[in-house]
């Protein structure tokens, strides 16, 4: 019998994953020095995305750089929007009607509900349990029919602008809204039954990708992916914004840091999202939309007609420009992967000086190493999933 | 503690090393020395609790000799207070990394450095993050063109501001 030889002189392999690799979200690179199955280093490389929206948004009025924030995440425009709102409207001091306040909560939480179900859809995708992706995305078409109805976009809405929202709200609004309210509660039950006890969906995501707390908050992790590891911060809670202090909702949160952990506090989340949009719903206050301050926004169309006054200002606006005074504003908000904000440096001109975006893709993708190396090469899948990345907003 | 307390105690140990203190619309910003400003954040990391990096913001001012404004902006998971410190660099002024203080540190200063070319020191790997090696200058300062022929329409697209004098920082 042949003597067996064990060949002790292997080297280690490098292999790239992606930018052409569909379990990676769009173009993101990693480049991963392998040992057998094992990862022994993990670099993410990333810019393949890269547009320059910031540069651009200097380049253009405040009202035209409110398009570009739609195209930062955009799977999540409305609250981009909300976002880099909310930094305009604190920069000017302006008051927004209550109407729209709360019109913007639903829209938020909607928007959030359709970044998560493209979440879980595309995370259950990239570990194999593909019917995941066809009930997830059967639910975001309802909600994008009813951002479709508001807006006239699907995708790219530009709904909520500064002094409340752009118009008013569909008549068909609150009916649907009902319906999505009746309808998913029992569709996230049925993706809990399909995920939540399914054996493999446990082996592939238990224990797998885990970031302590302590870890966690050095990275500068936010949303579901630090809530997994068991720390308690939500912006809503924490700064509330849009008058968040006035719902009743939990804050789920993990405790192992895990990727089962974030996939729990996810789900949990979409069901308080949904526990929001009741409350904000049932006590829709009666009103105007937008603000009647028109030296920033623009008048209705009746008054433009009629009034003299309005004609100037709607000129003014649309010609030249909505100019708030010197000065640095930054308002956080919890959008659906993290804490986002937009901090806009204005010069007291038309355009804004500088724009800078509080991405919260791109922080939480800067601590991928610490939650895969030493673990297989299927597992960095399943952490990418779990960290919720978009491409878009990291590169930017 | 509150803020305003806070930066007392940082003016009572700092001295003229804080250079400006700025309040607007509810935020607190401060501005510092480049030479103290490490040690200076670890004190709020340490003393203060300012455990979360929220953001490093770079803006570019090409008239001044240190041309870039970068902004720290932290926050407190304890006790949910955010805080901006500011420092001028850029020129012969290269701020040292807070990259051992808070790991967030590493990504955010890259991408100042690409996109403003600000060096950091004892940075643990200073390289380009979202644009290639090889690019030729940084994107965000002011006087990279966002196109490469400027179309002349005949008439001034300048804008005066109604809230007084601008600084001549904007070059057009």
């Amino acid at each position: 019998m042949a003597e067996m030889t064990v060949d002790t002189d292997y080297k280690l392999m490098e292999i790239n994953m992606g930018p052409q690799h569909p379990a990676t979200h769009g173009v993101l690179r990693l480049k991963l020095l392998l040992d057998g199955e094992t990862v022994v280093k993990c670099t993410p490389i990333i810019g393949y995305l890269h547009t320059g929206i910031e540069k651009t948004m200097e380049n253009k009025t405040y009202k035209q750089a409110l398009t570009c924030t739609d195209r930062i995440d955009y799977l999540g425009p409305l609250l981009n929007n909300l976002a880099y709102t909310l930094s305009i409207e604190k920069l000017i001091e302006l008051e927004v009607p209550e109407k729209a306040v709360w019109a913007r909560v639903i829209l938020a939480e909607l928007t959030r509900l359709n970044s998560h179900l493209v979440w879980v859809g595309t995370h259950a995708l990239d570990i194999g349990a593909m019917s995941m992706f066809f009930y997830a995305f059967r639910e975001r078409e309802v909600l994008l029919k009813l951002f479709e109805d508001c807006s006239g976009q699907r995708m790219m809405c530009s709904y909520i602008t500064p002094g409340g929202l752009y118009y008013e709200l569909p008549d068909n609004f609150e009916d649907a809204v009902r319906n999505i309210l009746r309808t998913f509660p029992s569709m996230i039950d049925e993706y809990e039954d399909l995920l939540t006890n399914n054996q493999i969906w446990i082996n592939r995501t238990k224990g797998v990708g885990i970031i302590s707390a302590e870890d966690a908050i050095n990275h500068g992790l936010t949303g579901p992916t630090l809530r997994g590891s068991g720390v308690n911060y939500d912006v809503r809670k924490a700064n509330p914004y849009c008058d968040y202090e006035k719902f009743q909702f939990e804050v789920p949160l993990g405790s192992t840091g895990d990727c089962y952990d974030r996939y729990l506090c996810r789900i949990e989340e979409m069901r308080q999202s949904l526990k929001i949009i009741q409350q904000a719903i049932d006590g829709l206050p009666e009103g105007q939309v937008r603000s009647d301050n028109y030296k920033y926004v623009l008048p209705p169309r009746v008054k433009v007609m009629k009034g003299m006054e309005y004609m100037i200002h709607e000129f003014k606006l649309v010609a030249h420009g909505m100019i708030p005074p010197r000065g640095e504003a930054y308002v956080p908000i919890e959008s659906g992967k993290g804490e986002l904000g937009f901090y806009i440096v204005s010069d007291g001109t038309k355009k804004p000086y500088r724009v800078k975006v509080r991405p919260p893709c791109f922080v939480n993708l800067s601590a991928i190493h610490k939650m895969v190396e030493g673990k297989l090469i299927a597992d960095v899948i399943a952490v990418i999933g779990s960290i919720d990345i978009v491409l878009g907003e990291i590169d930017r | 503690m509150s803020i305003p307390e806070i930066i007392e105690k940082l003016q009572n140990k700092y001295g003229d090393d804080i250079l400006e203190v700025t309040e607007f619309r509810g935020d607190h910003w401060v501005r510092v020395n480049p030479d103290i400003h490490y040690e200076l954040m670890e004190m709020l990391f340490r003393e203060f609790d300012f455990n979360l990096l929220s953001d490093i913001v770079g803006v570019d001012y090409p008239r001044r000799e240190e041309r870039t404004e970068i902004i720290y902006n932290l926050y407190s998971l304890k006790t949910h207070q955010r805080i901006f410190v500011k420092i001028r660099a850029g020129g012969k002024i290269a701020p040292r990394s807070v990259s051992d203080i808070w790991a967030t540190a590493d990504w955010l200063e890259r991408e100042v450095f690409d996109m403003l070319g600000v060096q950091f020191t004892n940075h643990p790997d200073l390289r380009r993050i979202l644009m290639r090696d090889e690019f030729p200058g940084h994107p965000l300062r002011k006087d990279f063109k966002l196109t490469s022929d400027e179309v002349d329409f005949g008439v001034p697209i300048r804008t005066k501001s109604p809230y007084g004098d601008i600084e001549e920082d904007r070059l057009e």
